[in-house]
């Protein structure tokens, strides 16, 4: 677990290389360690997807978090509790023109609840020309 | 307007499961009326629903193949009275696709689509069926689709679409089309990998369709309405423009839409007049040759018109520290894709106004199947809390 956090945090932070460094030559043979100590049906490749999956969300949430409380640390002193955001934090890549980094490769999963969280509220119509 | 339920269960998000969990009751008590496929089967179903053309891919969940994949021409065949058994193959009264059109002669045919949009609701209904029954047979499975929709859909064509669902999809999803055309152009093997450019990370997107052209800057989020830009012009338009064209050179021609949609796809191009381009037509059961290229030239001209200030109007939109790799990455794809110079000549007005090494490429011959790929792979990703339920 702490491996898939690794490596979805490296991936978070744009660190490719390393989090693929991991993802193939520590996580198979850790991988294969925990599977080998339970029975053979355990962890298949669809649970490991989805550890994947779910990490990743809670890794961009919490960057997302760290981020708004470092802003909010920063003002703190300048002003009340009152800049704490209204809404709740979203993933990282949630964000539509945000930093402009392109670096992390977005789960499908996470760009559905995107479109369905647009649905939810009111948005102008798309252009038509 | 349809029910529908957007399940939001409170489980940590997993792989959809191989079976049906739709026995469950939803949290606001409403039990799901797709109870009687519970225990059943589930198909994933990847629809790019087209004005003129539809793909269809489905297969099960965890797997990677497809159990189905076709190319449906999208149009419903209504059988005339009186036709004499024995016409028509085991006598059906309904026709769908290539049966439809090899019947035109003793068929009613509707398009249930007009600019990418349900115009014809019995015959989207009776289209939906056909579609269930060619992915699942029995009638026993839970059919969960994405549908590709124009990016210019509102609420009353999506809404259309859930209607028409009822009855055939027990859960659905409705994704913009050119945001499906990226994630089916995606290598996903590749992703990661140096050099690769994820299309669904920083691309830009011109699906040319039937009805509608649309365009997409796809940055790794899900695109926004200012995103997305669609044009009512694409194929239809210039068959529309030829006809016109013709109509006036050669009066009383009797060329039908469809023939000249075949003319279209064999021969049109963008760019500088060619001349000459004959074409062999039948006119009053005698065989003529017309010279085709200043009318094939000036209808697909006019699209290359009417994208041109779409494309750099979402180029001026997306973010500047993006905006070189987004030019490396622009795609064409659907049937305009095939217009003949089409890449070369978007590349050659961006090189001309400008823009820094802009590469316009194709999607390629597999241009039929990427929106319904990428659908089906967004089945295959959805989380069980992100379907909507049809209720019927």
């Amino acid at each position: 677990m702490q491996l898939v956090r690794r490596v979805c945090l490296l991936r978070a932070l744009g660190r490719h290389d390393e989090a693929r460094t991991l993802e193939t030559d520590e996580f198979p043979s850790t991988l294969a360690a925990v599977r080998s100590s339970l029975d053979s049906s355990a962890l298949p490749d669809s649970e490991v997807q989805a550890l994947f999956e779910a990490e990743y969300l809670r890794v961009s949430e919490a960057s997302l978090l760290a981020e708004l409380l470092a802003e909010w640390f920063q003002g703190g002193s300048r002003s009340s509790s009152s800049n704490l955001p209204a809404s709740p934090p979203r993933a990282v890549h949630h964000n539509p023109r945000g930093d402009g980094s392109h670096a992390a490769a977005p789960a499908i999963a996470d760009l559905l609840d995107q479109m369905l969280e647009a649905e939810s509220r009111p948005h102008p119509k798309p252009h038509r020309t | 307007m349809p029910t529908i339920l957007t399940e939001r269960p409170t489980s940590s998000p997993s792989a959809s499961p191989a079976t049906s969990s739709t026995g469950s009751t939803p949290a606001n008590g409403t039990v799901s009326g797709t109870a009687r496929r519970s225990d059943h089967k589930v198909i994933l179903l990847g629809f790019d629903l087209g004005t003129n053309k539809s793909c269809v891919l489905a297969g099960a969940p965890g797997s990677a193949d497809f159990a189905v994949s076709k190319v449906i021409p999208s149009v419903v065949g209504y059988v005339k009275e009186g036709i004499v058994d024995g016409i028509i193959t085991g006598n059906q009264r309904l026709l769908f696709g290539d049966l439809a059109l090899q019947n035109a002669l003793h068929a009613e045919l509707v398009a249930p689509l007009a600019e990418g949009i349900i115009s014809q609701q019995e015959a989207a209904r009776d289209f939906f069926h056909h579609v269930r029954s060619l992915v699942d047979p029995t009638g026993q499975a839970e059919i969960r689709a994405v549908v590709g929709i124009p990016a210019n859909a509102g609420s009353a064509a999506r809404d259309s679409i859930r209607q028409c669902a009822m009855g055939s999809f027990e859960r659905i999803l409705l994704i913009p089309e050119p945001f499906l055309a990226a994630l089916g152009f995606r290598e996903d093997g590749r992703v990661g990998q140096p050099g690769y450019v994820d299309p669904v990370t920083n691309s830009l997107f011109v699906d040319i369709g039937g009805g509608t052209s649309d365009l997409c800057l796809v940055q790794g989020y899900f695109p926004t309405p200012d995103d997305q830009i669609s044009i009512p012009f694409a194929g239809d338009a210039i068959d529309s423009l030829i006809m016109d064209d013709l109509n006036r050179t050669y009066p009383n021609n009797g060329l039908t839409r469809g023939r000249i949609r075949e003319i279209k796809e064999a021969h049109a191009y963008v760019g500088a007049i060619r001349k000459p381009i004959d074409v062999r037509v039948i006119l009053g059961g005698k065989a003529h040759t017309l010279e085709l290229g200043e009318v094939l030239g000036r209808a697909a001209n006019t699209l290359i018109d009417r994208i041109y200030p779409a494309l750099t109007s979402l180029i001026a939109r997306a973010p500047s520290d993006g905006v070189v790799t987004l030019l490396q990455n622009i795609v064409v794809t659907g049937g305009g894709s095939q217009i003949k110079g089409i890449d070369t000549v978007l590349q050659q007005r961006l090189v001309d106004d400008g823009y820094e090494a802009p590469k316009v490429r194709l999607a390629g011959q597999d241009y039929k199947r990427y929106v319904a790929l990428g659908a089906i792979k967004a089945a295959r990703s959805a989380r069980d809390n992100q379907w909507q339920v049809l209720l019927g």
